[in-house]
């Protein structure tokens, strides 16, 4: 028996093309909130959450004192130790684990607009620097 | 590197008040993603509330120092349109 030819086309995957969103948020003329996630292009879905972060101005210089990803596919934080230093502490402690990507962008984004001054208030104190601003 | 800005709130009530309206703002551009696609990829947003003049005023301050620095800025402004909660302007320096 002769085989029957396929009448239909062979489909063709086409790879999912993504979308950057960057938005950059001033508090104050030494507060920022910054938020970057990608989106499927097609879909509108958010794929991942590439940098949620809260930076402080020092010295003309901005900082970034804390930052959540979700490059592994996992929300976790990275905080950093104090202002001398490149080291930061990674965790998933007290970080939300359930959801989507989406759920986590919003989740990251509250957490630091709701803990900022914390954040701020730790950083400079384990940084032995004066807060002139708050 | 010190301010010698003539402020009428303190910087901790201007990011107390900012963070609940960029909270809003938030919201709204994870939920909407078309809605800043035409503007420039970096730019900066600073907010404004639809209430509150003082905070306006102080905002306006930031947009300075921001174009100053030679950032592309968006202003966002809220509105009391439930269906166009923000009004988005791009800031030419």
């Amino acid at each position: 028996m002769s085989r029957k030819k396929n009448k239909y086309p062979p489909k063709i995957k086409v790879a999912p093309s993504f979308l950057r969103k960057t938005n950059e948020q001033l508090l104050t003329f030494v507060d920022r909130i910054t938020y970057i996630y990608k989106v499927n292009a097609s879909t509108r879905q958010i794929v991942e959450v590439v940098n949620v972060s809260y930076e402080v101005k020092i010295e003309a210089k901005w900082i970034t004192i804390v930052r959540y990803d979700s490059s592994h596919n996992y929300l976790h934080k990275h905080i950093k130790v104090f202002l001398e230093s490149e080291l930061e502490i990674t965790t998933r402690d007290r970080v939300k684990q359930k959801g989507d990507h989406k759920s986590w962008l919003t989740w990251a984004i509250d957490d630091v607009q709701k803990n900022f001054y914390e954040y701020r208030r730790l950083f400079f104190k384990r940084s032995k620097i004066i807060d002139n601003f708050y | 590197m010190w301010y010698n800005l003539n402020l009428s709130m303190s910087i901790k009530t201007q990011a107390s008040k900012n963070l609940k309206l960029s909270e809003k703002l938030a919201q709204f551009l994870v939920n909407h993603p078309k809605a800043t696609e035409k503007f420039p990829k970096n730019a900066s947003f600073v907010t404004f509330s639809a209430q509150d003049k003082n905070l306006n005023k102080v905002n306006k301050q930031l947009i300075n120092e921001l174009l100053e620095e030679g950032k592309k800025v968006i202003k966002a402004e809220e509105t009391n349109d439930r269906k166009l909660p923000w009004r988005f302007t791009a800031i030419a320096s």
